[in-house]
């Protein structure tokens, strides 16, 4: 296994241990698509007079 | 809020946009680091990154950690402004050891198949930059 890879799956067994939330990127989602996933974890209400960029 | 994240996991660019759309105020990590002159010698921006073992990059972190005091300054921010802290310093035990509770932070990771796409795009950008030291290009 790359080092690379080695890390990152020591980041993310760390933060299931702790119960963090752990989001994958795969480089295709978009950062839009990313950011509404950690929103509805954090329970974020999007605020209609900020619309945010469109990275979709 | 916190947003750790392991290298290449989703970059500053969904904090940004986490930010936009929902008013929050950002604060980038990194940027304390980059320019604290007391990191110089632990900066994880750089060719030999890559060949460091997971406890070299380990310690590398906590070093950034220690030095820049990501947390106290976060706590200052949060006083008058809703905030996301990011950057790839806030690893979960860090995260723990300073007593974020899970319902405050996500950590972003890359699937392997981007990690190396991602550290592609990275070596052959430093390697440019290392090129631009020489006279002879071709045979540096």
């Amino acid at each position: 296994m790359a080092i690379d890879d080695e890390f990152a799956s020591y980041v993310s067994e760390s933060a299931t241990d702790i119960r963090y939330p752990v989001i994958q990127n795969d480089g295709a989602t978009s950062p839009k698509e990313l950011a509404n996933r950690i929103a509805n974890i954090f329970g974020l209400k999007r605020n209609p007079a900020l619309p945010g960029r469109d990275d979709s | 809020m916190w947003l750790g994240r392991s290298f290449a996991g989703g970059k500053s660019t969904t904090a940004r946009v986490l930010a936009e759309s929902y008013g929050l105020e950002v604060y980038h990590v990194d940027r304390d680091i980059i320019t604290n002159p007391e990191l110089e010698s632990v900066r994880v921006a750089d060719p030999e990154w890559f060949w460091l073992p997971v406890s070299a990059r380990l310690e590398r972190y906590r070093k950034v950690i220690s030095h820049v005091h990501v947390f106290e300054q976060a706590r200052v921010l949060s006083e008058t402004d809703d905030i996301i802290a990011e950057g790839p310093c806030l690893l979960p035990e860090f995260l723990d050891n300073n007593k974020i509770k899970p319902s405050d932070a996500v950590v972003l990771v890359p699937t392997p198949e981007h990690q190396r796409f991602a550290n592609t795009k990275r070596r052959k950008h430093w390697s440019r930059d290392i090129l631009d030291d020489f006279d002879d290009k071709t045979k540096a």
